[in-house]
């Protein structure tokens, strides 16, 4: 069996600074996972849609706009309406400290902010991948108060 | 997996059922057992040296298709790096419409290697996209190497395309590309060398013994030359024409996906590395089991 898993990184809302969300695509590549980018300015519907046709095992979320409040849980309750129960949603850019415990309970399970280092990031893909192939809730739609950091 | 939402054509299953036809868990012959009757939808690849515009003319293509009401399933195909087995699938970026139709499935492969099942796995996911009834599957790879050439080779028909200035018609040559192309265009047409790369085509081609294939300026930019074109691959689909040279690399590559599919596969690689068989040994063992 291969332990190669498919990661979407998209960036949701009229943000348009994306060197981080290219950056972090690099690195798990780099790690050995396959990347999949969306590009800029993508709907809700469009990056569910995307994690749908590309069997995405991840799906990490780039916000630098402020828009995370709302964007984010949308995503989550799409994809919970999509049958995506599964899927392991974790975020970056800049989402300030006191919106993460909000986001944590909506189901994200990792943020990362600024200063991050790649290797922290490979190693929350192989705890998170492994609680998977352990079933032990992980996934945005499943229940449990795991999160990374 | 669930055939019941597959046959259904539920999105997910048939994204879940390509991961297992991936990691070589699923195979056509599994799929002919849930759909007896396949029509084959009608597959294009498209292929040519990075920056020629690739991506920009599935857009149009795609739209094209969209238009006229048919269903159209997208592969797009990127290497994997032979350094991490990771891979990088930025195609998406460049395709505009590639994720709100729901006429439109697209899906990013990688290569994988040889050890892995991507592409050699590439003929079980068209069969399962036609078993599906998409009508139009569309293969967009770069056409760098030996892998991608076998991925053109495996779509019924093949667009190659090249650009002014991309210096590397020796390229397309060595890879056997133009042989197999069934119609070449040339992009960019608005800048001013075009012409002349039209020319250099046509004088390549003339050089061959080959039936040539119709070689066609279009400008992705200017949206100027789609028309021929659609009306050109009007008349390829039509012209049934057959192709010894594709042919034989098609079955070439149905082999080699035979090969790494083998069920005892890893077990004789082990012996080669021990030493313990030769290559004969190998290849008889594979022909006979071990």
């Amino acid at each position: 069996m291969d332990d190669r898993v498919r990661i979407i990184i998209a960036k949701p809302g009229l943000d348009g600074h994306d060197r981080g969300a290219k950056v972090v695509a690099r690195a798990l590549r780099d790690a050995g996972h396959e990347v999949i980018y969306t590009g800029l300015r993508r709907t809700p519907e469009e990056i569910v849609r995307t994690v749908i046709d590309e069997d995405a095992d991840f799906l990490g979320l780039s916000s630098l706009s402020g828009a995370h409040n709302f964007l984010i849980p949308k995503i989550i309750e799409l994809l919970i309406e999509s049958d995506c129960n599964d899927v392991i949603v974790f975020a970056g850019g800049i989402i300030p400290e006191k919106d993460r415990p909000d986001l944590f309970s909506k189901g994200v399970r990792a943020i990362f902010g600024p200063g991050t280092s790649s290797v922290e990031m490979s190693e929350f893909v192989d705890v998170a991948s492994t609680r998977k192939v352990d079933s032990l809730p992980i996934g945005c739609g499943e229940e449990t108060d795991w999160h990374w950091n | 997996m669930d055939i019941n939402k597959l046959k259904q054509g539920d999105r997910r299953a048939l994204s879940k059922t390509i991961s297992l036809i991936e990691n070589g868990e699923f195979n056509s012959r599994e799929i002919n057992k849930i759909f007896p009757e396949i029509i084959s939808g009608e597959v294009w690849a498209i292929t040519g040296s990075p920056g020629v515009g690739k991506s920009c003319i599935c857009e149009y293509l795609i739209e094209n298709w969209l238009n006229s009401n048919f269903k159209v399933a997208v592969l797009a195909v990127d290497p994997s790096s032979p350094l991490s087995g990771g891979a990088l699938l930025g195609d998406r970026i460049r395709i505009n419409n590639s994720d709100n139709s729901d006429n439109l499935y697209f899906r990013s492969l990688a290569t994988r290697g040889q050890s892995g099942a991507i592409p050699s796995n590439i003929i079980d996911i068209i069969t399962l996209l036609s078993a599906l009834n998409y009508d139009k599957i569309l293969i967009e790879t770069v056409g760098a190497g030996q892998a991608e050439v076998r991925v053109a080779a495996v779509s019924q028909y093949l667009l190659l395309v090249e650009a002014p200035d991309s210096g590397d018609m020796l390229q397309a040559e060595k890879a056997g590309l133009m042989e197999l192309a069934d119609i070449i265009l040339v992009n960019k047409s608005d800048l001013e060398r075009a012409k002349e790369k039209h020319e250099q085509l046509q004088l390549a081609l003339n050089l061959s013994d080959h039936e040539s294939p119709p070689i066609l300026m279009v400008s992705a930019k200017e949206k100027s030359g789609f028309e021929e074109l659609y009306l050109e691959m009007n008349n390829v689909c039509q012209s049934n024409k057959s192709r010894t040279i594709k042919s034989k690399i098609s079955l070439s590559y149905a082999w080699e996906s035979l090969l790494w599919n083998h069920d005892e596969i890893n077990q004789i690689i082990e012996k080669l590395e021990a030493n313990e068989i030769t290559l004969n040994d190998a290849i008889n063992y594979l022909k006979e089991g071990l």
